[in-house]
């Protein structure tokens, strides 16, 4: 450091730097499984944090009034699918019971007798009378309810067939993801794009780990990245907003890039609710300025050490490649350093992978419902296959449609999807669009995936989830294109990154093309 | 946590306090109800009356019962409780759990608990749920009913007793009442089976099945929504802690601590045989329930016998409950005990 700035003795810091919730106990940071007990302190060289599952800190005010700012321009951040009803009460009312057993001079909650319940809030001076499950009651979706009483951003998973599924939540603060497009996807699809996950097995032990979390024994862990100024809000949606500080803190004097880099934590809580079983996922997000972080020696040394000691596609994955290395630097000596190599935003393989011949139709349906989709000739004979060998099994319905593009054509196939007893099997083919808003649908109608078979004639289009109008598009190109949005007509990239609920691939504004 | 009455009302604290340490707690029996012959309602609570931790539809509550753990499904209301019920039929020829619960325990005794357990809850996206029950199957269903009636989820119930044990047929009538949900009963097995066999063929595609009963009545249902077409992940069940296991074939286990090898004749657990030869393994329930004796296997195929693996871990065959489960005859399994 060029300034003669010393270490306060630690009884001297206060506030947020005492409070910050330092992610790295050991020198180098991999993907792991570091979960912990809650409610339980951890003391950092700073000061301590983690006595309680809600914290409640000086920018409470600032921050949900900005996440009442980020909900007003976009309201996908709040999403209850239909069946998460009884898991948003659940959260509710688990919620303040922590906040009330927290800070009892200041929150509490009240039985009335059965159903009913008072909240107050003197903070807020916020007090709300409701009967559990009674909307109407409380004035709003609890969820959206609950998160203007906490800082946390809430996510509700649902668990069925062994399986995780991001259904509820009210997500403001995401870090370089879309929840609008994420909630409906499994914990193993929305982690698919980490790297070394996969082949360490990390996120399937967490994912294990997870499912089998009970009520009243409550985990959490932590989670970092970087971001360029104290910018709360850096979802996917926003990217056009932030993504261009990458390039620009390359530029910046050195100063300037202490206070404007962020280390940025996350404390996660990992609670399984009482009522619904469903499981809440707290995310609560710091932000500690690297020049903020240098007052703590050890800090200091022990995140460059870090930083330094990340492997490429870790910083990639964050993205924070392109300063990770300067950051580093700036930690460990004062000196100004020349910016770090450019590296091409390389797209994450991720798409479904499609057999090469029409798979077997499961003869263990007790009917079926084979939807052949265009005009391929491919398309009409592995249909023509499938009722052949249905035919002997059952019951079989064909319905030969031209595009699920027209009006009648979607409307036949809901209806015929609604028209299922349980023990149906559904089998689609056609182009991969079709054939996944097909499938989509077929969830939709509440089908599981032991039920669908789906063959690819044509591998052209594809489903098309933007980001910025958040709507599904009928594109021709690939993950890893560039493609006109059809509805917003911005130049969006199409990521490796697929919701089987939306059948789309998500795409967002693509970087600025080098000039 | 405490309980604070005052003029306004309870101060609620739905999470477990210092007083579920360990996740057990002391609880004071407030009420005995008989359902019918050999069949009882017993209901708990905390002995100074404070909240109890809320559970999930469809769990369970593991009971000391003197000498014995045993695990009963909760019939209460899961939403901020403060009180837990468990209906218990009485088994003779039992471990003795049942009997301790209905010769021994009187009302103001007090038991043992563990922490609600959820291994049978309902499928939030179901748009149908068809719960079958057989006898005191039918235990799990109350819990279910309750919850399915506070959401309007549309239920329907098939529930076949023998005539004088049948249980809880006032309050499935009360929960039915002015809900999404129908309510069959029967007494005769023919019947049963040919009403069970007409209702798998005609659900609604989104619906699941939860099943509960007797072991051979649940691999019938089973047996039968598969023959219907139901895919495995759409049918639940859950067999009673109480039914009594076969001895099994004798196998042996191979410590990894010294290489020993310890015989687990027909008849004995593997637990047994552990902790006969000196190896100490955490346990509670020693009935494949409660999940305490949970141990890493690193080789050889386990027999899975247990109520608490889930499937995919049963599939792996990297862990064993060895309070119930064992391996074929003649089989080796590697332990690193």
């Amino acid at each position: 450091m060029t300034t003669a700035l010393s270490v306060p003795p630690i009884h001297a810091l206060k506030g947020r730097i005492a409070a910050f919730p330092y992610p790295f106990p050991e020198d180098t940071y991999r993907y792991s499984t570091n979960v912990e007990p809650a409610n339980t302190p951890n003391t950092t060289a700073a000061g301590g944090w983690g006595a309680t599952i809600i914290d409640i800190d000086e920018d409470y005010h600032a921050e949900l009034a900005e996440r009442a700012t980020v909900l007003a321009a976009d309201p996908t951040r709040h999403a209850v699918l239909p069946h998460m009803r009884p898991a948003a009460w659940d959260a509710m009312l688990t919620v303040m019971g922590e906040l009330a057993g927290a800070y009892p001079d200041r929150m509490s909650l009240r039985n009335l007798g059965g159903d009913v319940w008072r909240w107050h809030n003197a903070i807020l001076d916020d007090t709300r009378e409701f009967r559990y499950g009674d909307e109407a009651s409380l004035g709003q979706e609890p969820l959206a309810y609950i998160t203007t009483q906490v800082q946390e951003d809430i996510a509700l998973l649902d668990q069925r067939n062994e399986q995780l599924y991001v259904d509820a939540g009210v997500v403001t603060f995401a870090a370089d993801w879309s929840f609008g497009f994420d909630v409906g996807m499994s914990f193993l699809e929305i982690h698919g794009p980490v790297p070394r996950v996969r082949r360490d097995g990390v996120i399937t032990r967490a994912h294990d780990f997870l499912k089998r979390l009970q009520p009243h024994q409550p985990y959490r862990r932590t989670n970092w990245t970087l971001t360029i100024g104290h910018r709360l809000d850096v979802s996917t949606e926003r990217y056009p907003d932030w993504g261009p500080d990458r390039e620009m803190i390359q530029s910046v004097a050195d100063d300037e890039f202490g206070r404007l880099v962020n280390l940025r934590v996350e404390v996660q809580h990992l609670i399984r609710l009482p009522d619904s079983g469903a499981l809440m996922f707290l995310i609560r997000t710091y932000m500690l300025s690297l020049e903020e972080l240098a007052t703590v020696e050890d800090w200091r040394v022990r995140t460059a050490q870090v930083l330094a000691a990340l492997p490429d596609d870790m910083a990639e994955y964050k993205g924070i490649i392109k300063y990770r290395d300067r950051a580093a630097r700036w930690l460990t000596e004062a000196a100004p350093a020349a910016t770090g190599g450019h590296s091409p935003r390389e797209p994450v393989p991720g798409l479904p992978e499609w057999p090469t011949v029409p798979p077997a139709v499961d003869v263990t349906g007790a009917s079926f419902l084979i939807v052949s989709i265009g005009q391929d000739p491919q398309t009409s004979h592995a249909a023509r296959g499938w009722v052949r060998a249905a035919e002997s099994a059952g019951p079989t319905r064909m319905l030969v449609l031209d595009s699920l593009a027209a009006d009648a054509d979607a409307t036949a196939l809901r209806q015929a999807y609604g028209e299922l007893r349980t023990g149906s099997r559904i089998l689609v083919t056609g182009s991969q669009y079709a054939v996944m808003m097909a499938l989509a649908w077929a969830y939709d109608a509440g089908a599981i995936s032991a039920e669908l078979t789906a063959f690819v004639t044509d591998l052209g289009d594809l489903p098309m989830y933007c980001a910025h109008c958040r709507d599904i598009h009928r594109v021709v190109g690939a993950p890893g294109g560039v493609v006109t949005c059809p509805g917003c007509s911005r130049r969006v990239q199409i990521h490796g990154h697929h919701a089987p609920r939306l059948g789309g691939f998500l795409a967002s504004a693509a970087a600025e093309e080098p000039s | 946590m405490t309980l604070m009455a005052d003029s306004v009302g309870v101060i609620a604290t739905p999470r477990p306090g210092p007083y579920w340490a360990g996740g057990t707690a002391t609880l004071v029996l407030r009420k005995i109800v008989d359902q019918s012959v050999g069949i009882r309602t017993f209901t708990f609570a905390a002995p100074d009356g404070s909240p109890l931790p809320a559970f999930v539809a469809g769990s369970h509550l593991v009971v000391r019962t003197g000498e014995r753990t045993n695990a009963y499904s909760l019939v209460s209301d899961g939403t901020a409780p403060s009180e837990y019920s468990i209906s218990v039929l009485r088994v003779a020829d039992g471990n003795g759990g049942s009997r301790w619960l209905h010769d021994t325990l009187t009302v103001g005794g007090t038991v043992e608990v563990m922490l609600p357990r959820s291994a049978f809850a309902p499928v939030a996206t179901a748009r149908k749920h068809l719960l079958v029950a057989g006898g005191i199957g039918i235990t799990p269903m109350i819990s279910h009913l309750r919850a399915a009636r506070r959401w309007g989820r549309l239920t329907e119930v098939l529930y076949v007793h023998r005539e004088a044990n049948a249980a809880h047929l006032d309050e499935l009538a009360q929960l039915a009442e002015g809900a999404p949900c129908t309510i069959e009963t029967f007494t005769g097995r023919d019947e049963f089976t040919a009403r069970l066999a007409l209702g798998l063929r005609g659900q609604p595609v989104g619906t699941h099945l939860y099943v509960c009963g007797p072991s051979p009545m649940i691999d019938d249902v089973v047996g039968a929504a598969e023959a219907a077409g139901w895919p495995r992940s759409r049918i639940h069940f859950e067999r009673f802690g109480t039914d009594a296991l076969d001895a099994g074939d004798p196998f042996r286990v191979r410590l990894g601590s010294d290489g020993r090898t310890l015989s687990v004749p027909s008849g004995v657990s593997m637990l047994e045989a552990l902790e006969d030869g000196g190896i100490e393994v955490r346990n509670l329930c020693r009935q494949g329930v409660c999940g305490e004796c949970r141990i890493p296997v690193t080789g050889g195929t386990p027999l899975h016998r247990d109520h608490y693996l889930s499937d995919e871990e049963k599939h792996a065959g990297t862990v064993i409950m060895p309070c119930v489960s064992r391996a074929d005859a003649g089989a080796i399994l590697e332990v690193p005990l």
